[in-house]
């Protein structure tokens, strides 16, 4: 049954809206609330869709870090296969402090607790103890290290560097904190402390062991010159670009900031490694190797999370030099050997030049220094040492010295070819020249008499050279030595990948009228032509130029262009080359003269039973800290039949106690025979026995 | 009842859910109590097991022949002679070594004492990379200490309980030893690791650091051998056999190589632990 429906009692109040009412009042609140949802959708879209892009950039950027890892260095051989220069496996303790954040955070709590605890009005610094807490906790870890590394004999006791800390976690939280920079370094035996650290801490991801390559020079000292050293940076901005993996690394900075959506602030380079002197310099752009590279996500903190890609790091191309670590191992002992009556080293250079293909087989310098030192941080005692011994010249291709009398050799083809003199012309030789109102001294009061060329090579006569000299005049003589090449810059050819040839020596000095108005502002005279003669006055040469030039005359030619890397086809440059311009009479008799010197004359000490050798000796005067001194020259080539190594030896005495050929020719003499027993062994005189090569 | 597959596991799963969660939230000595607690609950009835396998396998030595049994009789008896002679050698070696060393003042390694261990369980799920041996606390076994088989490591004791141990194997990805590769002129150190286990795969270690310029003699065997360094293994003892071929490095400056473990490694059942008489800083740092 249905109840009738109540009639309406108009009397009433309606407290209910009326439904117009209520639908106006539903249809504005529908409209605000669409109106706001379509502006928050209309916002998410605009976020997502529009700016979604933007953000996801901005993100990535953030966290996403680069770091670019440079390629180890090629290595240096000599010419036989020895490794001169190589890459050693440092091995070094590193924290990833990434990891210890909740251990921190607790010891900063702890710390907080005991501040508070012992003053209790004191705001503690937060910041201060949270670096106090990291401190302490890393120590910790580096005491567990001290204790695994301690022996019974040699307890260790590394400290964390609170400053380098705090550094660390300032600049490069990407990288895991070194708390052992070198294990070698905690001990002589790196081995032991590298096999004590494995077996005895535990393998986990916070206390680990890591391993950088550093450079590593084998044989110490020895080709320091040539070789040269690397200096370790942090950035590839701190190698001025003087890396060469510069170009290559803002190459890769580029890809990899299209690939992975990088910011230019999102790399860091592991440490760089750069050549500073000699080879390591010179062909940087070719022992340098190929960066690789580490993406990696970031958190918050900035540490490391998760590895996002890599790739691997190229090992630069490797160098063969010409020079024989034999040859150059006894060049620089007996370098170092050679003693003033004082008992100090002298100081000095020497070469040898392979005569066909003008590599250089040695090219020793004394003072030397060791480029392992160089390779970290260099201790300014060390600097200092090796700067107050003028350890940082090489002598051979920057030592500027009057040629003394291994000029005459040049003077007398410069006679012969203009006709001044004859090969076979005797002229005689007083105990002195008269030039103008000075008499001219030869180095023995008696004089030789009457002396041919040959005769002038044995003895080393002046007086036959100054009369020469004159005849011939000063022009056609720096003519001469121009021919030579040397006043010009020595060049060290290129190998692939260089477009250009290196320039190792300048400075050079061949004594004209020109030259000596510009420097002294006074008038050529006679007695300037007299001292060029014999290689005296404003004369100034390097050891290497000489080398060059006597290997050139062992050819019979004037040219010699040297090279540091070794090709076992190498054909000489043509440039400037040209022949001697002497007969064979003139030729022969300069070779024998040179020979007989070696013999009989001022050049024995270079003798060797069993291989004739052609040599000349010079003992020039110079000034050293203002007092004269003389300057010790023996330069020569062998076999004097069939030439095939030209050598030169030169070494500043203290005073006019040093010679020629006493002094220089021994130096000679120890790397001919070096030389011999290499190439030569049937030739070895039996007093030397034959040493089986370094392994 | 339900017969929605779903609606009947909710309920375990929850539970077994909030247990995982309870577990999570759980203090850390908490947890690392309890596992000592099934460790040492677990114990007698590995041990048990163990015992029954060598019970069996005494049964099956004992219905063997009598001729065959007194055979091989005679063979150990010729073996232990021979043993006894190298056993006197090597004293006179040591007893050498020591007067060297004392001339020297050089340091004396680590002496150890051994405690021969019966292998009481090695799960297949881990069985290149953990075993448990019947030897512990009241053994006198430490954590950290080598674990050999004749001349062959074969790991070191990771924990110890009271009766028994855990060791984790060469091949396991958390062990590393230094080592020598016998031949090598330069003598330098190596780093031998375990690798991961990998299905269907030997077992292997990792050799790095070998010097760029060594190379494996062809057609011999090359093994490799601990270095005596580290004070944890002595020196001599071997590791393993090095694969002839090498893995160049990126770097240029070493090369790696894989080490092939003794057959031994395999089928261990006895193992011998070397317990240094003087506590070792590895012991403390584990």
């Amino acid at each position: 049954m249905i109840a009738p429906e109540p009639e309406p009692d108009d009397s009433s109040v309606t407290l209910v809206p009326s439904a117009r009412s209520n639908r106006s009042r539903i249809l504005k609140l529908t409209l605000i609330g669409v109106a706001g949802l379509t502006y928050l959708l209309l916002g998410l879209i605009y976020r997502q869709l529009i700016q979604g892009e933007l953000f996801t950039n901005q993100h990535e950027r953030q966290i996403r870090h680069a770091i670019l890892i440079p390629g180890t260095r090629g290595r240096i051989y000599d010419r036989n296969g020895y490794i001169l220069a190589d890459n050693r496996v440092r091995m070094s303790v590193n924290i990833d402090l990434g990891k210890l954040r909740g251990p921190i955070l607790r010891e900063q709590r702890r710390l907080n607790l005991q501040a508070k605890a012992s003053n209790p009005s004191a705001k503690p610094d937060l910041e201060a103890l949270l670096n106090q807490a990291r401190l302490n906790i890393v120590q910790g870890l580096l005491d567990k290290v001290n204790r695994a590394l301690s022996t019974r004999q040699k307890p260790i006791n590394l400290q964390v560097n609170a400053k380098a800390l705090a550094v660390h976690v300032r600049d490069r939280r990407t990288f895991p904190f070194q708390v052992v920079t070198d294990l070698g370094a905690v001990s002589k035996n790196t081995d032991e402390m590298f096999a004590r650290f494995v077996e005895q801490m535990p393998n986990d991801d916070v206390l680990r062991l890591d391993h950088e390559i550093v450079r590593y020079y084998p044989e110490g000292e020895m080709a320091a010159h040539i070789l040269g050293y690397v200096r370790e940076h942090k950035t590839v901005e701190d190698t001025n670009g003087a890396s060469g993996a510069a170009q290559k690394e803002a190459d890769l900075r580029t890809e990899l900031g299209e690939k992975y959506n990088l910011g230019i602030n999102s790399f860091t380079t592991d440490k760089v490694l750069t050549g500073e002197r000699g080879i390591e310099l010179t062909f940087e752009g070719v022992l340098a190797g190929t960066s690789g590279y580490q993406i990696w996500e970031r958190n918050i903190m900035g540490y490391t999370r998760k590895l996002l890609g890599r790739k691997d790091p190229k090992q630069g191309s490797h160098i063969v030099l010409s020079i024989d670590k034999d040859i150059q191992r006894a060049a620089e002992q007996l370098l170092n050997s050679v003693k003033d009556p004082h008992g100090q080293p002298l100081n000095g250079a020497a070469a040898m030049i392979d005569i066909e293909t003008g590599e250089i087989l040695a090219m020793a310098t004394a003072p030397s220094f060791d480029p392992n030192r160089m390779v970290g941080r260099i201790s300014s005692d060390y600097y200092d040492d090796i700067s107050d011994r003028g350890g940082w010249i090489n002598r051979a291709t920057q030592g500027l010295y009057p040629p003394g009398s291994t000029f005459k050799l040049i003077n007398a083809i410069a006679g012969l070819r203009c006709g001044a003199v004859r090969y076979d012309s005797v002229l005689d030789c007083g105990p002195f020249e008269m030039i103008g109102n000075r008499a001219y001294p030869e180095h023995t009061p008696e004089g030789y008499g009457p002396t041919d060329l040959e005769k002038m090579l044995i003895v080393s006569c002046n007086v036959w050279n100054y009369q020469v000299g004159l005849r011939t005049g000063i022009d056609r003589i720096a003519a001469e030595a121009k021919r030579f090449g040397l006043d010009e810059p020595l060049l060290v050819s290129p190998m692939d990948g260089l477009s250009e040839y290196r320039e190792i020596a300048r400075g050079m000095i061949i004594p004209t009228p020109a030259i000596k108005q510009k420097r002294e502002g006074s008038s050529w005279t006679q007695g300037d032509t007299a001292n060029t003669s014999i290689g005296q006055g404003l004369f100034r040469t390097t050891p290497l130029h000489m080398a060059a030039f006597i290997a050139s005359f062992a050819r019979n030619e004037t040219r010699t262009n040297l090279t540091l890397i070794h090709d076992p086809g190498r054909q000489l440059s043509q440039k400037g080359n040209e022949t001697t311009g002497l007969t064979a009479m003139q030729r022969s008799t300069f070779i024998e003269g040179m020979t007989r010197c070696v013999e009989e004359g001022t050049a024995k000490p270079v003798q060797i039973p069993g291989i004739r050798i052609a040599a000349k000796t010079g003992t020039a005067e110079y000034y050293r800290e203002g007092q004269k001194a003389h300057l010790a020259w023996t330069l020569g080539f062998a076999p004097a039949d069939h030439p095939r190594v030209a050598f030169v030896v030169c070494i500043e005495g203290e005073d006019m106690t040093s010679w020629g050929g006493a002094t220089a020719g021994p130096v000679a003499r120890g790397m001919l025979l070096s030389w011999i027993k290499r190439e030569m062994p049937a030739a070895t005189p039996a007093e030397e026995p034959a040493e089986e090569p370094a392994q | 009842m339900s017969t929605n597959p779903v609606q009947r596991l909710r309920g375990p799963l929850v539970v077994l859910g909030l247990i995982f969660a309870t577990w999570l939230i759980l203090p850390t000595t908490f947890r690392i109590f309890t596992r000592e607690a099934f460790a040492e609950f677990q114990a007698p009835a590995l041990g048990l097991a163990s015992r029954s396998r060598e019970l069996v396998r005494y049964w099956e030595l004992n219905s063997r022949d009598t001729e065959e049994l007194s055979a091989a009789g005679r063979d150990l008896a010729r073996a232990e002679a021979g043993l006894e002679l190298r056993l006197r050698e090597l004293e006179s070696e040591a007893s050498e070594n020591r007067r060297l060393r004392s001339m020297l003042a050089a340091p004396t390694p680590p002496e150890f004492r051994t405690i021969v261990a019966r292998v009481a369980v090695r799960e297949s799920s881990s069985w290149w990379t953990r075993m448990t041996i019947r030897r512990g606390r009241t053994d006198g076994v430490r954590p950290g200490c080598p674990v050999v088989f004749g001349d062959c490591v074969v790991g070191r004791v990771a924990a110890v309980h009271v009766d028994t141990s855990e060791v984790e194997l060469i091949t396991s990805p958390g062990f590393r030893c230094s080592a020598f590769i016998e031949g090598d002129q330069s003598n330098r150190t190596v780093l031998v690791t375990g690798e991961p286990d990998l299905p269907f795969t030997a077992p292997t270690a990792r050799v790095t650091f070998i010097p760029y310029e060594y190379t494996p003699p062809a057609g011999q065997v090359v093994r490799v051998v601990t270095t005596g360094l580290g004070g944890l293994y002595p020196r001599g003892l071997r590791l393993g056999t090095l694969s002839p071929e090498l893995e160049e490095t990126p770097q240029g400056a070493y090369r790696n190589g894989t080490l092939q473990p003794g057959r031994e490694l395999l089928s261990l059942r006895e193992v011998s632990v070397l317990v240094p008489t003087e506590p070792q800083p590895y012991e403390e740092l584990r």
